[in-house]
């Protein structure tokens, strides 16, 4: 069982947001690794491996430190983009005085948003019917059933801010976590939640070990809380708010997860 | 200038003129620059100038004393004040920084100045101030309100229940506490003056009532701008019973219109023939924009910048055929296309805000505007003189040719929602692009740069941007000569605000002269230092240097007087006097 590269920092549990060696903050959210959802799918497609590139992004792991005030990138700085604060505040609003259920859909070559409203929605049969009449795209009832015939497959943000298959879950478990849908092109999605399979990187970055995520436009970075490098393979334990995973390999650079549990309470 | 001069050679002929008419022909000069000129003049002129001066424009409210004010303008009948620096639009300003307007209405108050008529833009105006002001001056006419805050509705029911000749009650985009009162029951039943009246920022809910009674009882009511609180049908009513109206500001139809609802609404809104301006539209269903069909060639102002319900689609079919349209402001949900269309059908159009319907690109769908939609309308539109563009790309080659289309800019604001992003095709700066622009448009007044930007776009600003009184940049620049460039270049310059860029002491201290030209220089996340601007203090005591610090707990509590500190935020400004007192611990003033 050799360890190798990470150093005796690995064994080590340390909360906390990433610093360097100056003590002074670091911003994830560097170019190389913040990646749109479009470059992931695209590149998804275009690796060669065959591992799943698609990751989720979760939250950083923290006990006490809220990062909100971290900008994660230049787009995210205060008062950035310049738009009057009275404006911005009269958008926000208008998305809390919305019945709670009513969530944003965006399909693939579509260039404007609708919103269905789980509230209302009886179900999954019921809202692929809702949102066959909205992009009048049918077969959309089909594609959550079956799941493997159709072109488009419907997908959901959640809580986690991971993206999921529309279906896995019952339905009332799907109602309270979902944030928001896409309907994308089954071509683009290879891979992409059909089997759990998610995808991490692990980046070492001024001596701690990180686990990479890419759906998030911020760019955030998950602490690993083990690793552990065997002879055929890797193994990285990592915790956010709401979940456990453990990511295995025979890649280092390549994990994936096996495990996923939620947690409860 | 030269009104002035021409003026003063025939003085000496003037002179035989009493005072009144002397006044009654500066009556004809409205502009307060040219009343600053005319003043001074000679020492006669300068006193009746004084004392015909009724409008008076104040940029900075810390700039003079309201004692001086009222020493000089003893006759003053309307007053524009502004407070806070335009960054605070952004949350770049403490909520505490200032700009109070108590100690003005007090010092107008105990002088009994005949006041009329009080502008304010991002003031903290407080319900006693509203109050002091309903009972102190008998003809007070008209209060307009941008970006404020510190007030409830309490204060607008003084406002409402004391000035008995209020005409216009202006309410622009302010954060106002709405305690949900009877406000609109407090203008007595004898109330019939109103022009103007304008509460689409208030958030709470709106007696209809008293509203339609108020309306019906005002005929001579232009402009009614209503809040989210007026639903579909009481908005019927109150056409109704207004069909003289000429501004309209809608609030919220949450629920689709049943049939007949909306047939009585198109019925009310045909029989507004004088309709030109149209407003609000937020939270609403699509289909009740289709309402103003009647009208809509009639518009020559439409603001649908907050209808982000309201789908590109139906904003293209609405807009293609208000054809007399002047001014437009707009969600980038409209789109390039949406935009083709606009430049094909609206040839009066003189003003254009484009905004971002997704500022933080979250959405990740297609619907933002590139540059295609801004030199399509470049190219359609010849009278186009304003334009705010919020887009997700631009390229030189398409600035260039905005230039060469629309020479007529006066106020060209650009901006790239991506930091140092550059030209999309070529991966250059933007330099050139905006570099055409201020070579080609000679009469640009105010200007925002976005966008990977060099030294260079600075060097072409300062060349060629002759009138230029206000520059805004984010995320430019590579070193102190960019900043030098536009104040050694900009002779016109009066305000000048920098974010993010790498700016120092040396471009700050270069000439300390000139901000004495200028009304004000605010510098964020820069490189000027602590040292830097106590220097500068040091030797322009004739300016308020404020340094905003970053932990609003305490004045500079870590690293104490190092003078190598960066500072976070700095805000200088010409006054006359002298250091304020109403300055929060967040804010230190060297």
């Amino acid at each position: 069982m050799a360890k190798e590269g990470l150093g005796l920092e690995i064994t080590e549990l340390r909360l906390g947001l990433p610093v360097d060696n100056n003590g002074e903050r670091l911003v994830s959210g560097s170019k190389k690794t913040k990646r749109v959802f479009s470059e992931m799918m695209i590149s998804s497609s275009l690796d060669t491996d065959g591992a799943n590139s698609v990751v989720s992004s979760v939250d950083i792991v923290t006990g006490e430190v809220e990062d909100d005030s971290v900008p994660k990138d230049k787009s995210q700085a205060v008062g950035w983009p310049p738009v009057c604060s009275y404006r911005t505040k009269k958008n926000n609003n208008k998305e809390s005085s919305k019945a709670i259920g009513y969530v944003k859909v965006s399909m693939c070559g579509v260039p404007y948003l609708r919103k269905v409203d789980l509230g209302t929605s009886k179900g999954y049969t019921h809202l692929a019917t809702v949102l066959e009449k909205l992009f009048d795209c049918l077969g959309l009832g089909v594609a959550l059933k079956e799941g493997e015939k159709f072109e488009y497959v419907i997908i959901y943000e959640d809580k986690d801010r991971d993206w999921m298959l529309v279906g896995d879950v019952p339905w009332e478990m799907f109602k309270e976590s979902c944030m928001r849908l896409r309907i994308v092109k089954r071509s683009d999605a290879t891979g992409f939640g059909l089997q759990r399979d998610l995808s991490l990187q692990l980046e070492h970055l001024h001596n701690r070990t990180w686990l990479t995520s890419t759906t998030s436009r911020n760019g955030k970075m998950i602490k690993a809380v083990y690793t552990q490098r065997f002879t055929d393979c890797s193994v990285a334990v990592a915790a956010t708010r709401h979940v456990i995973v453990v990511a295995a390999s025979d890649s280092y650079d390549h994990l994936i997860i096996r495990h996923k549990w939620e947690k409860l309470g | 200038m030269d009104r002035a001069i021409k003026l003063q050679l025939s003085t000496s002929e003037m002179n035989y003129f009493p005072d009144e008419v002397i006044e009654h022909i500066f009556d004809f000069i409205p502009s307060h620059r040219d009343r600053n000129s005319i003043s001074l003049v000679s020492k006669s002129w300068h006193k009746i100038e004084r004392y015909s001066r009724h409008q008076v424009f104040i940029g900075n409210c810390y700039a003079i004393s309201p004692e001086r004010l009222i020493r000089r303008f003893p006759c003053l009948r309307s007053l524009t004040l502004k407070g806070k620096p335009h960054f605070a639009d952004f949350n770049l300003v403490p909520h505490e920084w200032g700009g109070f307007l108590h100690p003005w209405i007090d010092a107008l108050s105990k002088a009994r100045v005949g006041l009329e008529e009080l502008r304010l833009k991002r003031m903290v105006v407080s319900d006693e101030s509203l109050e002091l002001l309903s009972r102190s001056f008998v003809g007070f006419k008209s209060l307009v309100l941008v970006s404020c805050d510190g007030f409830t509705t309490d204060g607008l029911a003084s406002i409402a229940a004391n000035c008995r000749n209020l005409r216009e009650l202006d309410l622009q985009e302010n954060e106002i506490d709405d305690h949900r009162g009877q406000w609109l029951n407090c203008f007595p039943d004898s109330s019939t003056t109103l022009v103007s009246l304008n509460f689409a920022c208030l958030k709470g809910e709106t007696n209809l009532s008293a509203l339609e009674r108020l309306v019906a009882r005002s005929p001579n009511l232009k402009s009614l701008k209503v809040n989210r609180a007026v639903p579909l049908d009481a908005l019927t009513r109150l056409m109704s019973c207004a069909p003289q109206l000429v501004d309209l500001g809608v609030g919220c139809y949450e629920n689709e219109a049943e049939p007949e609802s909306f047939e009585k609404l198109m019925a009310a809104i045909k029989k507004c023939t004088l309709l030109r301006s149209l407003s609000g539209f937020s939270e609403v269903a699509p289909v009740c924009l289709t309402a103003f069909y009647p009208i809509c060639e009639n518009l020559t102002s439409l603001n649908l910048s907050y209808a982000a319900e309201i789908q590109g689609n139906h904003l293209i079919e609405f807009v293609q055929f208000c054809k007399r349209l002047q001014l437009l402001w707009i969600l980038d949900s409209i789109g390039d296309k949406g935009l083709e269309i606009v430049a094909s059908s609206c040839k009066e159009l003189q003003e254009l805000r484009v905004f971002p319907s997704d500022p933080h690109d979250e959405e990740d769908n297609n619907t933002a505007v590139t540059e295609v939609g801004l030199v399509a309308i470049s190219a359609g539109c010849p009278k186009l003189h304003s334009i705010l563009y919020f887009c997700k790309q631009m390229t030189n080659a398409a600035l260039i040719t905005v230039a060469k289309n629309c020479p007529n800019f006066i106020r060209f604001r650009l901006c790239i929602l991506e930091p140092n992003k550059p030209d999309h095709i070529t991966s250059q700066s933007l330099d050139e692009g905006f570099g055409a622009i201020v070579q080609a448009c000679k009469g640009l007044r105010r200007l925002s740069v976005s966008g990977l930007l060099t030294d260079k776009v600075f060097l072409y600003i300062g060349m060629y941007a002759a009138q230029l009184e206000m520059l805004s940049i984010a995320f430019a620049g590579d070193t102190d000569k960019g900043m030098l460039y536009v104040l050694n270049g900009c002779k016109k310059l009066r305000k000048l605000e920098i974010r993010d860029s790498p700016f120092g002491n040396a471009a700050l201290l270069a000439d300390v002269g000139k901000y004495e030209t200028m009304r004000s220089l605010w510098m964020s996340s820069c490189e000027v230092t602590l040292g830097g601007c106590k220097r500068l203090a040091r030797n322009a005591p004739w300016l308020n240097v404020e340094i905003i610090n970053e932990n609003e707990n305490g004045r500079m509590e870590r690293n104490e007087e190092d003078e190598r500190e960066k500072v976070d935020r700095l805000y200088l400004y010409r006054t006359v006097v002298g250091t304020r007192k109403d300055a929060p611990p967040c804010v230190t003033i060297l």
